[in-house]
C-alpha cells in the first residue's frame, strides 16, 4: 500500500498529456462472480452479482465510483446468508489504446457491507447489517466495440480487513459507454 | 562535624554554583531579554492539519514532532515532553489561557471549537514563556480562522471506522469480539463579519465508543451505555475593533451528554490513575474570556487578559463506585505593558489567579491565590539578538523565580546560532493533579481504601536546561537544524504504587507513595531536515534521541516511559489546488513503565514494543473550494498499536471528513 501511495505521488503530474481531468463521464454496468476459494467459501458460496459505476479522467488516470452487488448463501444453513453491498474508489491507470484494445490498472478502497438475512435466525438488531473496510487492487482489458461504447473484462482483488481478513477475487464482464461531462458537473468537481 | 563537613560540600556543589551564574545572569542582564520559548518550536497551519485529515483537536499531537503522545482509549491523549511534567504544557486559544484540566489530563477534545476553526498552532517544547505564563513542559498556542467579510456558514460531518470486526465470522467458530465505529462526529459554525464588529459561534458532537476488549475487561461490571464518550463543545467569540485598540469576547463550553434512559451522569470515561482504571462521569468545562490591547502610540501598548472558567466532574453513573465529584473555578487577570521598538521589545505586567476546588470530599473549599509579576526583554542587533525574560510567582506559600537567557546569531538567510540556558520552577500545586488535591484535604483516595504516602513538604520542581541551536540552509530548498539540550531536573516528584511480595490482583488497591526529591540529568538530542522538492511536493524528516545520563532508580524508570528514540517522515503532495496526498511515517521506540505495578492480566507486560504507523490521506475539494472532503487511513501497515500497557491496540483505522463551507 505504501507503494502505491508513492507511486501515486510520482505519478500524479497534471502534465500528463491525458485528457484534462472530469472532461467526460464514462457509465458502465458489469456481471461479476467470485471464483476463487478460501476459508470464507467453507461457509458461504458466491451467486452471480451485478455492477455499476461512474468513472471520470483525474489529474492522472482515471477515478471510479462503483457499487458492486453480490449475494452470498450459507453452505450449511447454520450461518445466514447475507447479501454483499460493496461501494468503493477506485483509481486506474490506463494504457494508450491498440488495435481499439486497452488496459488498465488501479487500487481501490471502499465499504464492504452484508445484510444478513433474519429468515430462522434471532439476530440482534446490531448485527444485522455490518460495513467492514476493504482494499484492494484491479486490472482489466477494454475493447472499444463502437465509437463510445467499450467492451470491458476485468479482475480485482479485495481484502476486507476483518479480524480473520477475508480474501475475495472478482471476475467481471460488461460494457460501458462514454459521454462528455455536463458543464454543471465539472464546474462542481473542480 | 560530618553536618558541617556536608553543608560546606553543598555550598560549593556545581549545582549552586550554576544558579547563583544563573542568577547573576538573570539579574545583571536585565536590560537584555526572552519572550516565548526557545525550544524546538513548531508551527502547525491549517493547511496541514486539513491535509492531514484529522477530525478531531486531541488528534492534533500526533503532528508535534517534539512531543511524545499516548492513549489509552483513543480519544483522551495525554503529550508531553518529559515524564516529570507530562500534560502540564501550556495551552492558549487566541492568547487566553485555556484550563481544560482533569486532574492531571490536559484534555484536548474539550476544546470549545471544532478543528476546522483552527487557523494554526505554535508549540514549543521544553521550557517556554509566552504573555507572562512560564512553563517547563512546553506551551501550545491555538489561533482560530480570522472571520471573514459578511455571513457565512460551516458544517462537517466526520466518522471513524477501525478495523478488526469480526464482520460475518461472528457467526462461525471465528468469531471475535466487535470493534464499534467511532463517530459520527459533527460540528457546525456561523459567523457574521463587518469592519467593526466579528462574531462566530458554533457547536460539535464527538462520539466515543470505549469498548477495546482491555477496557471492556476491565470495566466489565459497567453497562455498556457508560463505556463510551459522548461530547458537545460550544462557543461564542466576538471581536471589535470599534474601540481603542482590539477586544476580544470567548465564550466556551464542552460537557458529555448523559446516556439515554438514564437520569444519572455519565458519559465521559476518565482513566483515573489511582486505580488504574476507567472512571464514567459527567464532565463540564466553562470559560470566560475577555482580553484586548490598547495603543498607547506606535511604540507602546498596554494588553489585558480576563477570564474566568471552571472544569467540574460529577459522581458516575453507577453505584459500584465510590463517588466522585470536583469542581475548579478559576478566576484570573492579567495587565501588561508592550513594547516594539527597531532594536528592543519587551514587556513587563503582572497578573493575579485564584483557583477554587470544591468537593463533597474536601472538608473545606480550598482556595489558591497565584501572583506573578513577569518581564520580558528581546534586543536585536545587526545579526545579533539577545532575550531574558524573568517570572517571578507565589503559589500556595511557595515563592518562584523563572527565568530564561538566550543568544542567537544569524550569519545569513537560514543560517543561525542559537544557545539558551534557562530555569524552571513548578510549584507541586500547580500541576493540578490528584496527589496535591489529597495533600490538601481530598478524601476521595482514603474512601476507596487506597493509602496514600507523600512528604509534608514538597519542593517545587526545577527545570535547568542549556540548549544550542543550529540552522543550516543547505540550498535553496532543503534546511537542516540540529538542537542539542541538556536537562537538570532537581526536587522533583513521582507516584509510586509499592506493595511487599507477589504483584497484587488487578483492581486491588495498592499504597500509593510520592516519591519526591528526585534529581538527574538528561540528553536530549532533535535533528531535522525540511526539504521543498517543488512547488507542490514538501518532505520533512525528523529525529528525537532523549538519553537519562543519571542513575536514579526512579529517575531512570520514569524515562523509560517515554522512547529513546523518534523518527519521523512526512510527505505533502498538492498537484492542484484542492487535490492532495499526505503520508506520515513515525517510528518510536519501545518504553518501558516499570512503575505501573497493577497489570491486566498475569500475561501482561510492563513494555510497549516500539511502533510503527504509517498514516495516508488525501483530500479533494469540489465546488470551487466550498464541499471539503478527505480520507486518512490511520495506521495504513495495520500493526497492532499500543500505547499503553494498560491501554487498548488500534488496528488500520479510516477517517472520512465532509465539510461545506458556504
Amino acid at each position: 500500500m505504501f507503494a502505491a501511495f508513492i507511486g501515486l505521488l510520482v505519478l500524479s503530474s497534471p502534465t500528463s498529456g491525458q485528457s484534462a481531468p472530469f472532461d467526460s463521464l464514462t457509465i458502465g454496468i458489469n456481471a461479476i462472480t467470485n471464483p476463487n476459494r478460501n476459508v470464507f467459501h467453507d461457509f458461504w458460496t458466491p451467486e452471480t452479482g451485478a455492477e455499476g459505476y461512474a468513472e471520470m479522467p483525474f489529474y492522472l488516470g482515471d477515478i471510479r465510483i462503483g457499487l458492486q452487488y453480490l449475494p452470498y448463501e450459507s453452505v450449511s444453513g447454520i450461518e445466514p446468508d447475507f447479501n454483499s453491498l460493496f461501494g468503493y474508489l477506485q483509481w486506474d491507470a490506463r494504457t494508450r489504446s491498440f488495435k481499439n484494445l486497452s488496459a488498465n490498472g488501479g487500487v481501490r478502497i471502499g465499504l464492504f457491507q452484508m445484510r444478513f438475512a433474519e429468515n430462522n435466525f434471532d439476530l440482534s438488531e446490531g448485527l444485522i447489517v455490518e460495513r467492514e473496510f476493504a482494499i484492494g487492487a484491479s486490472l482489466g482489458l477494454n475493447y472499444n466495440l463502437y465509437k463510445q461504447w467499450r467492451l470491458n473484462i476485468a479482475g480485482s482483488y479485495v481484502s476486507i480487513l476483518t479480524d480473520k481478513k477475508i480474501e475475495l477475487l472478482f471476475l467481471s464482464f460488461g460494457i460501458s459507454r462514454t459521454f462528455p461531462a455536463p458543464q454543471w458537473l465539472k464546474n462542481f468537481l473542480k | 562535624m560530618a553536618k558541617i563537613q556536608l553543608k560546606k560540600h553543598q555550598l560549593f556543589s556545581p549545582r549552586k554554583l550554576l544558579r547563583s551564574l544563573l542568577a547573576v545572569l538573570i539579574f545583571i542582564s536585565i536590560w537584555i531579554f526572552p519572550g516565548e520559548s526557545f525550544g524546538q518550536r513548531q508551527v502547525i497551519k491549517e493547511d496541514d492539519i486539513a491535509h492531514a485529515g484529522i477530525t478531531r483537536p486531541g488528534d492534533l499531537v500526533a503532528l508535534i514532532e517534539g512531543w511524545h503522545h499516548y492513549s489509552l482509549d483513543g480519544y483522551r491523549w495525554y503529550a508531553g515532553d518529559d515524564p516529570f511534567s507530562s500534560n502540564q504544557w501550556l495551552l492558549f486559544l487566541d492568547d487566553q489561557l485555556l484550563a481544560l484540566d482533569f486532574f492531571n489530563l490536559r484534555h484536548l477534545n474539550a476544546l470549545p471549537v471544532s478543528i476546522e476553526q483552527i487557523d494554526s498552532l505554535v508549540i514549543t517544547t521544553g521550557p517556554s514563556a509566552w504573555q507572562g505564563e512560564y512553563s517547563d513542559a512546553g506551551i501550545m498556542r491555538i489561533y482560530t480562522r480570522p472571520i471573514p467579510d459578511g455571513i457565512s456558514a460551516f458544517a462537517r460531518y466526520s466518522s471513524i471506522n477501525e478495523t478488526g470486526d469480526p464482520g460475518p465470522y461472528q457467526y462461525t467458530r471465528f468469531r471475535s469480539d466487535n470493534v464499534d465505529e467511532i463517530g459520527p462526529d459533527y460540528a457546525v459554525a456561523l459567523s457574521y463579519g463587518s469592519e467593526k464588529l466579528r462574531v462566530r459561534s458554533g457547536a460539535g458532537h464527538h462520539f466515543h465508543p470505549a469498548t477495546d476488549p482491555v477496557i471492556s475487561e476491565r470495566r466489565n461490571n459497567y453497562p455498556q451505555r457508560f463505556q463510551r464518550v459522548q461530547m458537545y463543545p460550544l462557543f461564542f467569540q466576538a471581536t471589535t475593533d470599534a474601540l481603542p485598540g482590539r477586544h476580544q469576547l470567548f465564550l466556551g463550553y464542552a460537557g458529555s451528554i448523559p446516556p439515554e434512559n438514564t437520569e444519572k451522569p455519565g458519559s465521559d470515561l476518565l482513566f483515573f490513575d489511582p486505580l488504574n482504571t476507567e472512571v464514567p462521569f459527567h464532565s463540564g468545562f466553562r470559560h470566560f474570556g475577555l482580553s484586548g490591547n490598547i495603543p498607547l502610540n506606535p511604540h507602546w501598548q498596554i494588553i489585558y487578559r480576563l477570564r474566568q472558567s471552571q472544569t467540574s466532574m460529577e459522581k458516575p453513573a453507577t453505584d459500584i463506585f465510590a463517588d466522585l465529584d470536583w469542581q475548579m473555578d478559576i478566576r484570573s487577570a492579567k495587565v501588561a505593558m508592550v513594547f516594539n521598538d527597531i532594536s528592543f521589545s519587551g514587556n513587563f505586567g503582572g497578573s493575579i489567579t485564584e483557583n477554587q476546588a470544591e468537593s463533597r470530599w474536601l472538608s473545606n473549599n480550598v482556595n489558591i491565590t497565584k501572583s506573578k509579576f513577569f518581564g520580558r526583554l528581546q534586543r536585536r542587533n545587526g545579526r545579533d539578538q539577545q532575550e531574558l525574560s524573568v517570572n517571578f510567582s507565589r503559589i500556595d506559600g511557595q515563592s518562584l523565580l523563572n527565568g530564561f537567557l538566550s543568544y542567537s546569531r544569524h550569519f545569513s538567510a537560514g543560517n543561525s546560532l542559537k544557545a539558551q540556558i534557562s530555569l524552571a520552577r513548578q510549584a507541586f500545586a500547580a500541576d493540578n493533579n490528584i496527589w496535591y488535591w489529597s495533600q490538601k484535604g481530598y478524601s476521595l483516595l482514603e474512601a476507596l481504601d487506597l493509602p496514600l504516602s507523600f512528604p509534608d513538604d514538597i519542593s517545587a520542581r526545577r527545570d535547568l536546561q542549556f540548549d544550542l541551536q543550529f540552522q543550516k540552509a543547505i540550498n535553496a530548498n532543503i534546511q537542516g537544524e540540529v538542537t542539542t539540550s541538556l536537562q537538570q531536573i532537581s526536587d522533583a516528584w513521582f507516584p509510586r504504587q509499592h506493595f511487599h511480595g507477589d504483584p497484587p490482583a488487578p483492581s486491588t488497591p495498592v499504597p500509593i507513595h510520592i516519591a519526591t526529591d528526585i534529581s538527574g540529568t538528561n540528553f536530549h538530542l532533535q535533528a531535522g531536515l525540511r526539504h521543498q522538492l517543488s512547488k507542490r511536493f514538501r518532505q520533512r524528516l525528523y529525529y528525537r534521541f532523549r538519553q537519562p545520563l543519571s542513575d536514579g532508580e526512579i529517575f531512570r524508570d520514569a524515562w523509560e516511559t517515554f522512547p529513546i528514540h523518534k523518527l519521523l517522515l512526512k510527505l505533502d503532495y498538492t498537484p492542484v489546488e484542492g487535490f492532495g496526498l499526505w503520508g506520515q511515517f513515525t517510528w518510536t521506540s519501545e518504553t518501558n513503565w516499570p512503575l505501573l505495578l497493577q497489570l491486566p492480566s498475569e500475561n501482561a507486560t510492563t513494555t510497549v514494543e516500539s511502533n510503527f504507523q504509517l498514516d495516508l490521506a488525501a483530500h479533494k475539494n469540489f465546488w470551487q473550494q466550498r464541499l471539503r472532503t478527505s480520507l486518512l487511513v490511520k495506521n495504513a501497515l495495520n500493526q497492532t498499536i499500543r500505547y499503553h500497557p494498560l491501554g487498548a491496540t488500534f488496528d488500520l483505522s479510516i477517517i472520512f471528513k465532509l465539510a461545506i463551507q458556504l
